[in-house]
């Protein structure tokens, strides 16, 4: 019933697609004219989220279910993925759990939870994809950081930790690939406008989940390896990397 | 499956306010991102869409505030029939944006596209074409509403008052999850639209109530500064949706552009006005321009957002009432006393050096919906007053006036009715009590408005 899009341009996985950022980006994705693969834990939400999609941008969604902490969910994701029809082209994670960090602090299980939502997790999905577009010299691999990464803090160094293991591997893959025809991305929001944030009150630089999300599909193109949103954070975060360690450690950035 | 973590984070604000910004009191804010999220908390609760009411609707001092906008996605839509099912928390300025390229329009639209579906059914919303077409609730076929007791039910018509008293129910029956509406099929994006002048109020009455001149949509802006012969003077400003061979070649000659969609880029009101800026020198100077230009239009084409929502151009533009804030004023009374009821509100509005420059007056058609629905047979007028001593004073006055006169004032404007003024104007308001009590015994949705009203 549903009229086919103008072309296909091939499928695009969204990993953590129930984001309000993943929703975003996967509706920029649409527009263009990409099938769209959506993945999460929650059936109901992605019910809904590829409800609209389908209705504003008629393209083709498929949709997979995902939870980083059931072994094998990543390698089988990535598996069916590769197979379905059009091929894909691209993959975003957006993946992430910013965690309770008091609780991180005594609970170990918690710790290495967050560590696997945001960053072990993505090993088992993009580790076939990027052998796959590798061997096709084509292809794009992106994935959503956090400005957290660039420097551990005290308020949060357990998900600060796992977005900084998360660039170093793309910015890796990055290196491997990019010869290849293979381009790695990633996007560094800092404060969205999402339930993250919504209890913190008015924030400075509080950018929208759409912005971010569009931002996101827009690396896909882009000639940016990293990307700050809003871009401002580049410079504050310029700043607070180069901070010595001895200054630091007294603050309470 | 594990338990999802909960996304819905709540923020504490001191001073919550809707479009008037009068009243603010203090809430628990929620905004959740998923709809198993959207539900009451501990206490009180209330369901708030854009916040596009005017008064205390969307309040609730010390509750549990809970934000629909994140749950604005469409679930079904078939493009033979234009029925389109969605979330609660979908915008108009949304709607319009994905369905008018599809050949698509809302069947109903208040005065602004930031609102939400949910917010339009609660309140009833009316539109230019109400004495034609009805209120919001004609193009509704279904709703999905969670219950006090924490159900979530599917209604249509055949469940009567469950379904009827969601319309006008001000959020007291409910929460609205889903609205399925019937869209209505346009073939351009543009309006016909013709401006006429009217001398003063007995005139711009007769061009409205004449058959020959109406249309479609119908509206009319008065000058309610305008004195002795000329009060009452206006623009009565009616069109409706252009069909292509109604348009000029211009633009026939390029069909790809005939269902485009201009929102435009919303400009900010960059300032909270000084209250000198609507002094009634200004405002008669202002008002005797806005007559002379408008009503030298004539018959022209203009874009739909231009003839619907012209407002939303300015973003924040309540904030040219200053820091006091505003409250919107609007009523109906039945046709019978229209003239005089309407009049003799004028002169009191002047007496007291209340009025404002956004005066608008329109005829409505029958009522639907619940009790507390506010639309009815008559003539409605509603304008803004800037918040000042006394104030509320002259609105209870004016309140008596149009209860006399068996009307009654649209309560997702209002801030200002006492509970005994409601019930005269409100008559089957017990009706609602009754059936409140029996949908939520412990009184779980409550709003600053039905405690106002004694609802709750
Ligand atoms: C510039 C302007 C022009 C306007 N013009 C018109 C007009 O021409 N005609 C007209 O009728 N109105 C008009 N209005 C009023 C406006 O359309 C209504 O107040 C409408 O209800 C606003 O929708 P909202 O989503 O902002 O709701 P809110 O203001 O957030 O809430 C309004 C009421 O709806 C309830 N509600 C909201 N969402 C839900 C839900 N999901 N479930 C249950 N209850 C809910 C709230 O509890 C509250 O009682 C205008 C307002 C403005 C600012
Ligand atoms: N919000 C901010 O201010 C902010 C700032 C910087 C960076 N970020 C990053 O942006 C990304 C999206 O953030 P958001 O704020 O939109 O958060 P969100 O709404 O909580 O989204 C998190 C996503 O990760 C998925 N997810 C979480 N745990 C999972 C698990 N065990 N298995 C599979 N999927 C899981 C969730 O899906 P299900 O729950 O459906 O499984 C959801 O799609 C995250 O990586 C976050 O770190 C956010």
């Amino acid at each position: 019933m549903t009229p086919l899009a103008l072309e296909t341009k091939g499928s695009v996985l969204v990993v953590g697609a129930t984001s309000p950022i993943a929703r975003a980006a996967a509706a920029e994705f649409a527009r263009q004219g990409y099938a769209v693969i959506l993945a999460a834990r929650d059936k109901d939400e992605l019910d809904r989220i590829a409800a609209d999609l389908r209705i504003r941008s008629r393209v083709e969604v498929t949709l997979l279910p995902y939870d980083a902490d059931l072994k094998g969910s990543g390698t089988r994701l990535a598996e069916i993925a590769l197979e379905l029809e059009p091929p894909l082209i691209g993959a975003v994670w957006v993946v992430g759990d910013l965690g309770d960090q008091d609780r991180a602090q005594e609970d170990v299980t918690h710790a290495k939870a967050i560590v696997r939502r945001n960053f072990t997790g993505v090993i088992d999905v993009f580790t076939p994809i990027a052998n796959a577009f590798e061997a096709r010299g084509a292809g794009f691999l992106i994935a959503v950081g956090s400005v957290a990464g660039d420097r551990g803090r005290a308020k949060n160094y357990v998900y600060g930790a796992a977005k900084a293991a998360l660039h170093a591997f793309m910015s890796g893959m990055r290196q491997r690939l990019d010869r290849k025809g293979v381009r790695v991305r990633v996007v560094k929001p800092g404060f969205v406008d999402t339930a993250m944030t919504f209890a913190m009150g008015p924030l400075p630089l509080l950018a929208s989940p759409d912005k971010v999300g569009q931002a996101v599909a827009r690396a896909a193109t882009g000639k940016k390896d990293e990307i700050y949103t809003p871009g401002p954070w580049r410079w504050i975060m310029l700043i607070i990397r180069h901070l010595p360690e001895r200054v630091f450690k007294k603050t309470n950035i | 499956m594990k338990p999802l973590d909960n996304k819905r984070p709540g923020r504490a604000v001191d001073q919550l306010e809707s479009w008037g910004r009068y009243p603010r009191v203090p809430a628990r804010l929620f905004r959740p991102e998923r709809m198993r999220d959207f539900h009451a908390g501990e206490g009180p609760s209330l369901a708030r869409g854009l916040g596009r009411s005017y008064g205390d609707a969307a309040l609730l001092t010390d509750g549990d505030v809970v934000l629909s906008e994140r749950l604005d996605r469409c679930l079904e839509f078939n493009p033979e029939t234009g029925v389109l099912r969605a979330e609660a928390g979908l915008s108009l300025d949304a709607l319009i944006r994905a369905f008018v390229p599809q050949g698509w329009f809302v069947p109903v639209t208040p005065g602004t596209a930031f609102c939400t579906l949910g917010g339009c059914v609660a309140a009833n919303v009316h539109g230019k074409n109400h004495h034609r077409d009805g209120s919001f609730r004609q193009g509704v076929t279904s709703l999905e509403m969670l219950t006090a007791d924490g159900s979530v039910r599917d209604l249509t018509p055949a469940d009567g008052d469950d379904f009827e008293f969601a319309f006008g129910g001000m959020g007291l029956t409910g929460m609205i999850r889903e609205v399925e509406l019937q869209l209505r099929p346009i073939t351009t994006s543009m309006m016909m639209v013709r401006h006429s002048v009217a001398g003063n109020l007995p005139e711009l009455m007769a061009q409205m109530d004449d058959e020959a001149r109406d249309d479609q949509y119908s509206v009319a802006w008065v000058d309610l500064l305008a004195r002795g012969e000329r009060a009452g003077r206006g623009v009565l400003m009616t069109g409706h949706h252009a069909e292509i061979n109604e348009l000029p070649m211009r633009y026939a000659a390029h069909p790809e552009t005939l269902l485009t969609d201009r929102p435009g880029r919303a400009r900010p009101f960059p300032f909270e006005a000084p209250t000198w800026l609507l002094s009634p020198g200004n405002l008669r100077l202002f008002n005797s321009m806005y007559h002379k230009w408008q009503g030298r239009k004539g018959t022209f084409f203009t874009p739909l957002r231009t003839f619907f929502h012209p407002l939303d151009a300015i973003r924040n533009w309540n904030r040219m009432y200053g820091k006091p804030g505003f409250v919107q004023y609007q009523f109906v009374v039945p046709f019978e006393s229209g003239r005089e009821a309407v009049t003799e509100a004028i002169s009191r509005l002047n007496a007291a050096q209340a009025s404002s420059f956004l005066a608008v007056l329109k005829r409505m058609g029958a009522s639907d919906g619940g009790p507390l629905s506010f639309p009815m047979p008559g003539y409605t007028l509603a304008l803004d007053i800037p918040l000042r001593e006394g104030v509320i004073d002259l609105l209870n006055n004016l309140d008596a006036l149009v209860a006399d006169h068996g009307g009654r004032v649209y309560l997702a404007k209002d801030s200002a009715l006492r509970p005994d003024t409601f019930r005269r104007m409100y008559p089957e308001w017990e009706r609602f009590v009754i059936h409140k009590r029996q949908v939520d015994p412990d009184g779980r949705w409550q709003s600053d408005l039905a405690r106002r009203l004694e609802l709750v």
